[in-house]
């Protein structure tokens, strides 16, 4: 607490420090902002930062201070990352979702949460082949993801009801894209890691004897597009779904 | 002009640069300051690390138990990851026990009951929930860990706390609060913190939709980010342009004009609509929040006491609440701190 004698209230009253202890804070000081300021330096390592940056590791990772700050760089992205998974349960049902999911995930920061996890695999190199939006193949009609989007186009007020809504605006198509995962499995070996850790955290939640997951890649419509042609941000033509894992129970 | 002459001038000229450079770092660094905008950073940013780690309890298991959805075999391929405790917990009750002591700390630490233990604590806990899953992390979790860590070192329980309270019922009510070394020290680094983020997060927007002014549309159209429609911004492209740039522009920009205290008030200023435009229309109320948490440490703890507290500080408590600046030498309050 700083509780002291109200003598020292006095302009430009200075501390008691002697300027050894000074000496040996600021020592302190320059190393910790020379930890602050490397990291999101060496966010593309050169020669000099890199191992610069590797030996204070020990200080940095422990107080989180690895971070680049580059929100939102180089670009936003114009593509989302969506997880769909179907889980097959021992008594012969299925459940299934998508993640992250807005009428799902309650507070906002818990929404957010799944965002994350979903949007890592972009992180982790996972770059999006070009989008081509608007030449995708259409969406599978199947019960979650189908009704999981009709409901967003009655929010996003495409349409007054569900009802509304024919087979033809969401067209039927089994999903027949490869799994990205596989494209290129060196550069894609953690991203592969984490999506078997989502499956078996699905597998074990439910007890389940078959998780697959699905990629939903999402694009944002182009600004030109959407003024033209009244593009829905939900539109069908924006979504690519490619199978990222089909995983077997355990006792499989 | 000799020799001699020559090299008399280029070592006074060092000497003369070492000497300002000393008394420079002395009085940015060690010059005691009033804790009322400590203080006040401590309840804003300890409310939100209650509840950041709140939330954290509404899927404890399934992001910090033992069959998470990241487990810490996957989660070791992160660069920036470090362990945690949880590693060593294989109980649901333990987990439990733990995260509700966690979030006592935390309350602790927001209204300002045994400040420093409850500082230190908050810290230790913010870093290891952040350090078990960085893959469901973001820049919220950066800043909370950067304000928990910093809180640590002065007395953020010195004002508007239960300790102060303590202290006056104990019979001690003409205790003043005191300029104090740890408070600056502690604000000067979240000063400095807070450029080091602004700056690679603009330098860092190189991409193309930075500069052709569209990158304000991916933002607003993405629909897992969108919180509120803002699409009818499509109709304004040049509105969208100048938004773009003016982010990119206040980012680079601040970490130099947040220090003359002629832009600073601009600077700080800018802050609150930028981040109050990423909390309401993006999703993200928490991030733009913290980030505005982490702004208000340019704001004189003058300002803050005369908000607070509404009256007129005396005029040495004016000027000690400047007291780390060069106004102090001129005894003229302002608002802005630094």
């Amino acid at each position: 607490m700083a509780q002291q004698s109200p003598r020292d209230t006095s302009p430009g009253a200075h501390s008691r420090l002697t300027p050894w202890v000074k000496l040996l804070i600021s020592v302190g000081l320059v190393f910790h902002l020379f930890a602050v300021f490397l990291p999101p330096l060496a966010v593309i390592p050169s020669a000099a930062t890199a191992p610069v940056r590797e030996s204070i590791d020990w200080y940095t990772g422990p107080l989180r201070l690895q971070n680049g700050y580059r929100f939102f760089s180089p670009d936003p992205p114009d593509v989302s990352m969506v997880i769909r998974y179907e889980v097959e349960l021992p008594n012969g049902e299925a459940l299934s979702g998508i993640f992250p999911n807005k009428e799902d995930f309650w507070p906002r920061l818990y929404y957010h949460r799944y965002l994350m996890l979903s949007s890592r695999l972009q992180s982790l190199g996972y770059n999006s082949r070009d989008f081509g939006w608007g030449n995708n193949k259409p969406l599978r009609n199947d019960g979650t993801f189908g009704a999981w989007l009709m409901t967003a186009r009655v929010r996003n007020g495409e349409f007054e009801n569900v009802d509304e809504i024919s087979d033809a605006e969401y067209a039927i198509d089994p999903p027949t894209d490869p799994n990205p995962l596989d494209l290129e499995p060196r550069d894609r070996l953690d991203a592969r890691r984490y999506v078997e850790s989502y499956a078996k955290h699905l597998r074990h939640k439910h007890n389940a004897t078959r998780v697959r997951l699905y990629l939903l890649e999402h694009g944002v419509p182009p600004m030109q597009l959407f003024l033209d042609q009244g593009v829905s941000l939900v539109d069908p033509r924006s979504y690519r779904q490619s199978l990222l894992i089909d995983l077997p129970g355990e006792a499989s | 002009m000799t020799n001699g002459s020559v090299i008399d001038l280029v070592v006074n000229y060092f000497r003369d640069l070492g000497r300002a450079i000393v008394r420079g770092w002395d009085r940015f660094w060690f010059t005691p300051t009033d804790p009322a905008t400590y203080s006040l950073i401590r309840i804003l940013a300890g409310w939100m690390l209650f509840y950041t780690h709140l939330v954290w309890g509404i899927g404890l298991e399934d992001f910090f138990g033992d069959h998470a959805w990241l487990t810490p075999d996957v989660t070791e391929v992160e660069a920036s990851y470090n362990g945690s405790y949880f590693e060593l917990i294989h109980s649901t009750g333990l987990l439990w026990g733990i995260h509700i002591f966690a979030l006592v700390c935390m309350a602790c630490l927001t209204v300002g009951l045994f400040s420093r233990p409850a500082a230190i604590l908050s810290a230790f806990f913010t870093l290891q929930y952040a350090n078990r899953i960085p893959g469901a992390t973001f820049g919220l979790d950066q800043i909370n860990a950067l304000l928990a860590i910093y809180l640590v070192v002065g007395p953020s329980g010195a004002r508007y706390s239960v300790d102060r309270l303590i202290t006056r019922w104990r019979g001690k009510p003409q205790m003043d609060v005191l300029p104090s070394v740890g408070a600056n020290v502690g604000i000067r680094l979240i000063q400095l913190h807070m450029c080091v983020i602004y700056l690679f997060a603009g330098i860092g927007k190189s991409g193309l939709t930075w500069w052709n002014g569209e990158a304000m549309w991916l933002s607003v159209a993405s629909y897992e980010y969108q919180s509120m429609d803002m699409t009818w911004l499509a109709n304004w492209p040049i509105t969208l342009a100048v938004l773009t740039h003016v982010s990119v522009w206040w980012e680079m920009s601040y970490c130099v004009l947040v220090w003359p205290r002629i832009t600073r008030p601009i600077l700080i200023a800018l802050a609150f609509p930028l981040h109050i435009g990423i909390a309401a229309f993006m999703g993200m109320i928490t991030f733009g929040y913290i980030m505005i948490v982490g702004n208000l440490a340019f704001v004189s703890p003058w300002l803050v006491r005369r908000v607070l507290e509404r009256k007129q500080p005396s005029e040495a408590e004016q000027t000690a609440s400047v007291g780390n600046s060069r106004r102090n030498r001129r005894h003229q309050p302002s608002a802005v701190n630094g």
